[in-house]
């Protein structure tokens, strides 16, 4: 069960930094080689984020093509996936996971039902904690397999 | 004696407001963000016909601001199709077409919005062939681009703005 563990660790955290990376490299790109270069990677992005520009990171005069909270959120799946190796079994897991999404959560929410617009910091932060409760929640390897193959 | 002095003054004064006032260029592909100030939906508005969005953010060229937030944004409806029978749904195209710098410059800009509402086109074919044919009168939803949504538009060319010091 353990190499699984780290094959499926490491598809999930090449793949959700793969997509942070995406999502940093269109304004990059697109600075560097000049208009329309980056624009795919916009389209490309766009199903999965609504990529509103004054709710993203920008560089070089250029908005990320995911928004903040997308983004942290993505990194925080891929950093889970490396570091976060909780003992508990799937269901406390799914239980704290819930609980971190949820938290997460609280930001975008009253933020659509308020008069109330959250910063890029705070979108960051909740971003992380929700990306790393949805790990939490996705993973499927119960963690007594893993103990018991040690 | 008064004379050259009162001269001396206004030449002061001139060459003062000559460095109050500085051109810049807003460099090409310039990223504005532009946001609707209402709601567009495929159902409401006819292709050809011209929406005004806003400016949801500064833009600011070597500190100097130049596109200010909240000014209109012309464009254009690009495409609009209302959702149909048998569950086929509606979608808009909204083209962005200018804006106009600080100092009254129009400022022309590339850019788009889209949407394009749930298709029922299973569902409506399913119970229509299955339960009943009126079913297939059912229509998908309609594209809708909410208020306050926003999207990035690109300045098209070099413009020229004279701004204030």
């Amino acid at each position: 069960m353990r190499p699984l563990d780290h094959i499926l660790r490491l598809i999930i955290f090449t793949f959700y930094l793969g997509v942070v990376l995406l999502g940093l490299y269109a304004p990059l790109i697109q600075h560097f080689a000049g208009y329309p270069a980056g624009e795919n990677v916009y389209a490309l992005l766009s199903p999965i984020c609504h990529q509103y520009p004054t709710r993203s990171f920008w560089i070089f005069d250029r908005p990320w093509a995911l928004c903040a909270r997308c983004s942290s959120a993505y990194l925080g799946l891929a950093l889970a996936a490396l570091f976060v190796r909780p003992k508990y079994s799937y269901l406390c897991r799914a239980v704290l996971g819930i609980l971190l999404v949820a938290i997460a959560a609280i930001d975008p929410m009253l933020q659509l039902y308020l008069l109330y617009e959250s910063t890029n910091a705070a979108r960051l932060l909740t971003g992380l904690v929700g990306g790393i409760g949805a790990f939490l929640i996705i993973y499927p390897i119960p963690l007594r397999y893993m103990e018991a193959t040690k | 004696m008064k004379k050259p002095v009162a001269f001396l003054v206004a030449l002061a004064l001139m060459s003062g407001l000559a460095h109050s006032q500085n051109t810049i260029k807003i460099p090409a592909t310039t990223v504005v963000v532009v946001k609707t100030q209402n709601s567009l939906a495929s159902d409401k508005l006819k292709e050809r016909q011209e929406v005004v969005l806003a400016v949801a953010a500064d833009v600011v060229v070597k500190s100097h601001l130049v596109i200010k937030s909240g000014t209109p944004v012309i464009a254009i409806v690009e495409s609009a199709e209302s959702a149909g029978m048998v569950g086929q749904a509606g979608k808009i195209t909204v083209a962005i077409q200018s804006t106009t710098a600080v100092d009254g410059t129009t400022v022309p800009l590339t850019g788009t919005f889209f949407s394009k509402g749930e298709s029922k086109t299973g569902e409506s074919v399913a119970v229509g062939a299955v339960l009943c044919p009126l079913a297939l009168l059912c229509k998908g939803e309609e594209g809708d681009i909410p208020a306050g949504a926003q999207s990035r538009a690109l300045t098209l060319g070099e413009v020229e703005v004279t701004v204030k010091d």
